[in-house]
């Protein structure tokens, strides 16, 4: 994952939370958009672990 | 073996007592130039030489003036805005002291205020006014040090004492860090030794590998570094186009060369401990500012972090089925929008129940 898909991530994360508040919004379709949630929210934890991961790689160089 | 009577001869310390009491008792003005002069114990320990025109030293001895007697050297102070100093010519009146282990010491009762300047001191200033007349004084403070001092020229004597401190600071420094400098081998003191730093000057500038020139050399008689003093050695340090430092001698000496420098130093060891320190500086500077660059990721990803948090949590709050595990029904027409009001439908609509396990799906019958 790069800086762009977790950008691009969270501005799908933004318009999901607005159709799930939207109370015009669907029933049926929430569930979709809960499962998609779930997963963009776990790839962007993933981008900033492997951050934190390589900057703790750096203080182990220093 | 020589065999004489006990009548042939005497005892070292009875020849000095006869020395000491044909000098007898002798005080007299006396012009003399200081050579060095240092205090211990508030006590002036001084060697006083006499020069001919040439240069040449042609007598020289030891002169104190007690602690109990310090108020005459305030006064000469005082009356003349000089101190005692190397190069100084100064008229005193002395009284000659002869002891059997110490010889022949001059000990002074008086300074006449009206002194001259020695011809050396005279010299020294006309150079120094020159160079200030040329600006070269500041030629060399205006040059930036290098990041780093890791091309180092070095002027200096191989077997000078001065020089094997220097390399022995650099080598045994705490940090571990490894110095390169090369030695450009020039006569530290004496009469040619002035074109001598010169010539090794140029060969430093000439090589272009160098980043900062150092002269070392480390105290000795100050009659030996009137060289440092030499107007063609101060301009060629003044127009060096890399920074050069001096560090010449000890605490009472400073000379022009030590003027012109971009930075100069008590001793060898001193200008040593200094480029340690500039790295240790340097170091330090470099590993805070890379602690601030982790700081500024840390609390970048922190904010990532934080907004995926905040995100992912208003999401799951929001979701209107999460009322469903609580035993809640929904309500939701056939779009599966939610109905909220008894009048947002109307008899014969389809619409359904949501529960927690499934749905069913009904009809109004009546709208009450």
């Amino acid at each position: 994952m790069t800086e762009k898909d977790y950008k691009r991530n969270i501005e799908r994360l933004k318009q999901i939370e607005a159709q799930v508040k939207d109370p015009s919004f669907s029933l049926d379709g929430i569930e979709p958009l809960l499962k998609e949630s779930a997963r963009l929210v776990q790839e962007c934890k993933d981008y900033t672990r492997g951050l934190r991961e390589m900057l703790s790689g750096d203080d182990n160089l220093s | 073996m020589f065999e004489c009577e006990e009548n042939d001869f005497i005892s070292l310390s009875e020849l000095h007592g006869q020395v000491k009491s044909r000098i007898g008792h002798l005080q007299r003005w006396v012009q003399v130039e200081i050579e060095s002069h240092r205090v211990v114990g508030g006590h002036h320990y001084l060697n006083v030489i006499e020069k001919r025109k040439d240069g040449e030293v042609v007598a020289k001895a030891s002169a104190r003036i007690w602690r109990s007697n310090e108020q005459v050297v305030r006064d000469f102070t005082a009356a003349t805005g000089r101190v005692l100093e190397s190069g100084l010519s100064i008229v005193v009146n002395a009284f000659v002291d002869y002891h059997p282990l110490y010889g022949l010491t001059l000990i002074i009762s008086e300074i006449d205020s009206s002194c001259k300047i020695g011809e050396r001191e005279l010299e020294k200033q006309r150079t120094l006014s020159r160079l200030m007349q040329e600006g070269l004084l500041d030629f060399q403070k205006e040059l930036a040090l290098p990041f780093l001092p890791f091309s180092l020229a070095v002027i200096s004597s191989e077997g000078a004492a001065g020089y094997g401190d220097f390399c022995k600071h650099l080598s045994a420094n705490p940090y571990g860090f490894a110095f390169t400098h090369e030695l450009f081998p020039a006569l530290m003191q004496g009469e040619s030794a002035a074109a001598s730093m010169v010539e090794a000057l140029d060969a430093v500038q000439a090589s272009g590998k160098f980043t900062l020139a150092i002269i070392l050399r480390g105290g000795g008689a100050d009659s030996d570094l009137y060289c440092y003093d030499d107007y063609q050695l101060c301009r060629a340090i003044a127009e060096c186009g890399i920074p050069v430092f001096t560090a010449v001698g000890h605490e009472r000496d400073y000379h022009l060369a030590d003027m012109v420098a971009n930075q100069h130093f008590k001793t060898p060891t001193a200008v040593a401990g200094f480029l340690v320190d500039w790295v240790a500086g340097v170091e330090e500077e470099v590993m805070r500012a890379a602690d601030n660059i982790r700081f500024a990721l840390s609390a970048g990803i922190g904010r990532m972090e934080n907004e995926v948090d905040l995100l992912n949590a208003s999401i799951t709050s929001s979701n209107p089925l999460n009322i469903l595990s609580r035993g809640y029904v929904l309500v939701s027409d056939e779009a599966g929008r939610v109905l909220k009001s008894a009048h947002s439908a109307s008899k014969g609509d389809k619409f359904s129940l949501r529960f927690r396990d499934g749905k069913w799906n009904c009809e109004i019958d009546d709208i009450i």
